[in-house]
């Protein structure tokens, strides 16, 4: 989970007064301190205040904002703010609705919730994801590739299938295997197993230079290193690449000579909340519209060799679709209305909410994946996103069948 | 199936710890802090909690990631980290032993195990929570599905009764079979509940034992 | 012989305090959060303790990490000296440099100290000092001398010496905290049986104040101590060999009873040929 900061913009302040005049409630009493100077070593906020989050971030507002004025309505006598310390304004006061976003988050959104009829600031409602796009084989380089956006958010995703050898000295992979930390499942036909033990598969997601306010460059962050790995398991854990058509054959012994290995790269070009079932559905996309070139292993070279046509190279054969769906909750508060469950959070509801459920559901009303965690919640707000998701599944599954044409 | 043991502030120099064996499975969490913060990870009005998670063999990759990602958000929600401001909370997780039950989903006995002791270590250190919680591992008979549910033992929040924090499912199953395994995992996080309560309170009276006569 | 210890756990809600007079305003110590109006949950294990009298609640834990806290009297160590103070590192039982916060000692805050005749510390120096100013979001502020008699009172430099480390319980009870502690607890016996209608009978379980190795190794050796609350303890006296022995006895006093103790240091003493 990315850890918000939120940085106050003095510029900002500037903006036109045009916005909503949202009523702050009387037990938060907002503070301005005498000087800039004496800002740094107390803190003039009274311990007992319930929104303590509010009054601090004000205070630290208004020690840049000395030097341009503060354009919210205010009380007269904070004017003079280098010399005698005002009251705290009576009157509520009013902030154009960025500056309030950024002042006080969660009361933003609360707000926004706690209105007839509840909506979000994106203008969803609660339970409204975003309507998903999907463009495939635009890369050319690729095996297979597709491009979802959902929003604002957008992924490239590429599959591209490498030969590994199994005999000596061809330079194979090394894999290394750890037994008792690798999730195995029992499986009849034992090829999970195979697929899993060898690394047929590699996942690899990286966010892209610039994609979000967020972005360092340098090595995957921990929190796109948790994606990487929730997408490697629920790729392996569906069971959806199937074996056969990974393999490579000698067509006089049927022996296995060689595998495909496929290495799926995830780029994020754009963030705004919800990498997971961009990411997800974009690597599903291009598995399902990859074709690998049909490929033998010839005894006299001792080699692989591939047929170059492109017609004769063969889809993967992919089986079957899961879709994940991605939840946040807040909590507004037993009298205001509870918990509130927003689907496809963006970002800003991201760095706000810290209790998330994420659903994966599957072919027939089944669920794959579920997993929640961040907040103290109930069984029942789990049953409702796995209603949820198992709607979206129906939205993903129609996008599939129009883009890639009945597949799966 | 032996019940699981555990001890509490095995490492001297840890400002609290705790040590939890459940079969196969042992595992050694530290606590240390407040502690000063770096200046990157400092977070104006809560604690930073960084978390690390060491294999028992070989070298830390996307795969204790992904666990110190699931970790946080289980107990992260029961820290009350607005009472120490820009400071640092490391939680050290030791895998010392885990080896594969025949067809269990390792990962998911890792991450219940992982959690009981982080839970135990944080109250052996005296780090302000708004509860116990306790993590069980349900498996379908079929090996279908597997689930870890973490339950609070104590401090549910506003209904005691429920009090899910933490769900990790995998496999295939339907609504139905998922809220039958989730009673399941209530009533087994209600069991270890009791052992970490009853090792709490063993520390608590070696810790008040200078008042004997 | 065995001791019944209530052991309260994270997120437990109290009940509702009686309270003899029905009007004073109870004090919130450490371990407990006060929800508004009158709800109290616990934050960390421990035992609770309820003193009516000075109408105080809190959580009795031990624990390794000292956080500051108004008008407690630590052991510190100078990092550095600035214009005006010194900038001290609050060390906690188990490691020698603080990790939490830097605090400031202004110079002037020894007894009789003038620009002139102000104490002189090193980067290394250690004193006894008050905690004068503590808050969650602040650097705290230091002080060495008494907040009432403006005079030293042992607080000031700590010159000479050896410090070690001990958990911040046992540095309470040297302290002499759980002397008052057990008398609240006998109180509260007392009230009890009374309410049942009975004679009170001290079971004699509960009586140890936790520090019998201070009492017993003060009637054979001679030597100066410091207690800090948050968990370091200064020694020193004329002969190495006593500091050392002082520090030992305190140092496996941790989980032995009152009588285990005089024990220890009956036997510490023996071996140092006294």
């Amino acid at each position: 989970m990315l850890q918000r900061k939120f940085a106050i913009d003095p510029g900002k302040m500037d903006e036109e007064k045009r916005g909503i005049t949202l009523n702050i409630p009387q037990e938060v009493k907002i503070t301005f301190s005498a000087s800039p100077q004496k800002q740094q070593e107390k803190s003039p906020a009274d311990g007992s205040q319930t929104d303590t989050s509010l009054s601090s971030s004000a205070s630290l507002h208004t020690a840049t904002g000395t030097t341009n004025q503060p354009t919210f309505n205010q009380h007269p006598t904070i004017n003079e703010m280098t010399t005698v310390p005002p009251p705290p304004p009576s009157s509520p006061l009013s902030f154009p609705p960025a500056t309030f976003q950024k002042l006080a988050p969660k009361t933003f959104l609360e707000r926004h919730l706690q209105s007839t009829p509840a909506t979000r600031p994106s203008g969803r409602s609660s339970d409204a994801f975003r309507k998903p796009s999907l463009h495939t084989n635009s890369l050319s380089h690729a095996h297979g590739s597709a491009v979802i956006r959902t929003g604002d958010t957008a992924v490239v995703c590429g599959v591209r299938g490498e030969v590994l050898s199994l005999t000596a000295g061809s330079g194979g992979r090394i894999v290394v295997l750890r037994s008792g930390e690798d999730g195995r499942r029992k499986d009849e036909e034992g090829e999970g197993d195979e697929v899993r033990e060898r690394g047929l598969v590699v996942t690899n997601l990286e966010m892209g230079t610039g994609c979000s306010r967020d972005y360092h460059p340098g090595p995957p962050t921990d929190f796109a290193q948790a994606v990487t790995a929730r997408l490697h398991r629920l790729l392996l854990a569906n069971k959806l690449i199937p074996l056969r058509p990974l393999r490579i054959l000698d067509p006089n012994t049927e022996e296995v000579k060689a595998y495909w290995v496929l290495y799926i790269d995830v780029v994020v070009i754009s963030l705004d909340g919800n990498v997971l079932d961009a990411a997800w559905a974009s690597i599903l996309a291009a598995l399902h519209s990859t074709k690998l070139p049909q490929a033998y292993w010839d005894q006299d070279t001792e080699g692989v060799i591939c047929y170059p046509e492109v017609s004769r190279y063969k889809p993967l054969e992919v089986r079957g679709l899961a879709f994940t769906a991605s939840f946040a909750v807040i909590d507004l508060g037993a009298e205001k209305g509870g918990k509130v469950i927003l689907s496809d959070p963006d970002e800003f509801e991201e760095g706000v909410c810290e209790e998330r459920i994420m659903v994966c559901a599957l072919e027939g009303e089944k669920v794959g994946w579920i997993e929640k965690g961040g907040g103290i919640g109930q069984v029942a707000e789990v049953i409702e996103c796995v209603h949820r998701a198992t709607e979206r599944f129906r939205v993903w599954e129609q996008l599939f069948a129009e883009v890639l044409g009945s597949r799966g | 199936m032996s019940p699981p043991t555990a001890l509490l502030s095995p490492l001297p120099m840890a400002d609290g710890s705790a040590q939890y064996t459940d079969g196969p499975t042992t595992l050694l969490a530290s606590i240390n802090g407040p502690i000063e913060v770096k200046p990157r990870d400092e977070i104006p009005l809560e604690a930073y909690l960084e978390i690390t998670i060491r294999p028992s063999a070989g070298v830390t990759s996307v795969r204790e990631k992904h666990l110190e990602a699931l970790l946080r958000s289980a107990i992260s929600p029961l820290i009350m980290r607005t009472v120490y401001p820009r400071t640092l909370l490391q939680i050290t997780l030791q895998i010392i032993q885990h080896e594969q039950a025949s067809a269990a989903c390792t990962l998911h006995t890792l991450l219940a195990s992982a959690i009981v002791v982080v839970v135990l270590a944080l109250v052996d250190a005296g780090v302000p929570m708004k509860g116990m919680l306790a993590a069980a591992f349900v498996e379908e008979a079929d090996g279908s599905a597997a689930h870890v549910f973490g339950y609070t033992v104590t401090g549910g929040g506003r209904d005691p009764s429920e009090g899910l924090v933490f769900v990790e499912s995998d496999g295939a199953f339907d609504e139905k079979g998922f809220v039958e395994a989730s009673e399941i995992g209530r009533k087994r996080c209600l069991e270890v509940g009791e052992l970490m309560k009853n090792w709490v309170r063993e520390k608590v009276g070696k810790d008040m034992r200078y008042r004997l006569k | 012989m065995s001791l019944v210890v209530q052991v309260h756990f994270p997120g437990e809600t109290l009940p509702p305090l009686e309270d003899e007079k029905k009007k004073a305003t109870f004090k919130v110590g450490p371990g407990l959060t006060h929800i508004l109006p009158s709800t109290l949950i616990v934050n960390r294990a421990g035992e609770l303790n309820i003193d009516q009298r000075k109408h105080t609640i809190w959580m009795e834990s031990n624990g390794k990490r000292y956080v500051a806290s108004q008008n407690d009297a630590i052991i510190a160590t100078v990092l550095r000296s600035t214009s005006d103070s010194y900038i001290c590192a609050i060390p906690s039982s188990n490691s020698p440099v603080s990790s939490t916060s830097q605090a400031v000692l202004p110079h002037l805050a020894f007894s009789q100290a003038t620009k002139k005749t102000r104490p002189m510390l090193h980067q290394g120096s250690v004193v006894y000092a008050r905690i004068s100013l503590a808050n969650k979001h602040i650097d705290p502020e230091l002080e060495c001398y008494d907040a009432d008699s403006g005079k030293a009172e042992g607080f000031g430099e700590l010159k000479g010496g050896f410090i070690f480390g001990v958990s911040l319980g046992m540095a309470r009870r040297l302290l002499g905290d759980a002397k008052k502690t057990g008398s609240l607890r006998l109180r509260q016996r007392k009230a009890e049986a009374e309410r049942r209608g009975e004679k009170y009978q001290d079971a004699g379980v509960d009586v140890s104040s936790g520090r019998e190795v201070l009492e017993e190794l003060g009637e054979s050796l001679s030597f100066e101590l410091a207690v800090g609350r948050n968990g370091r303890v200064w020694v020193h006296s004329g002969d190495p060999k006593t500091t050392l022995c002082v520090m030992r006895c305190i140092q496996q006093s941790e989980f032995l009873t009152g009588k285990e103790q005089r024990q220890l240091v009956k036997e510490a003493l023996k071996a140092l040929g006294q």
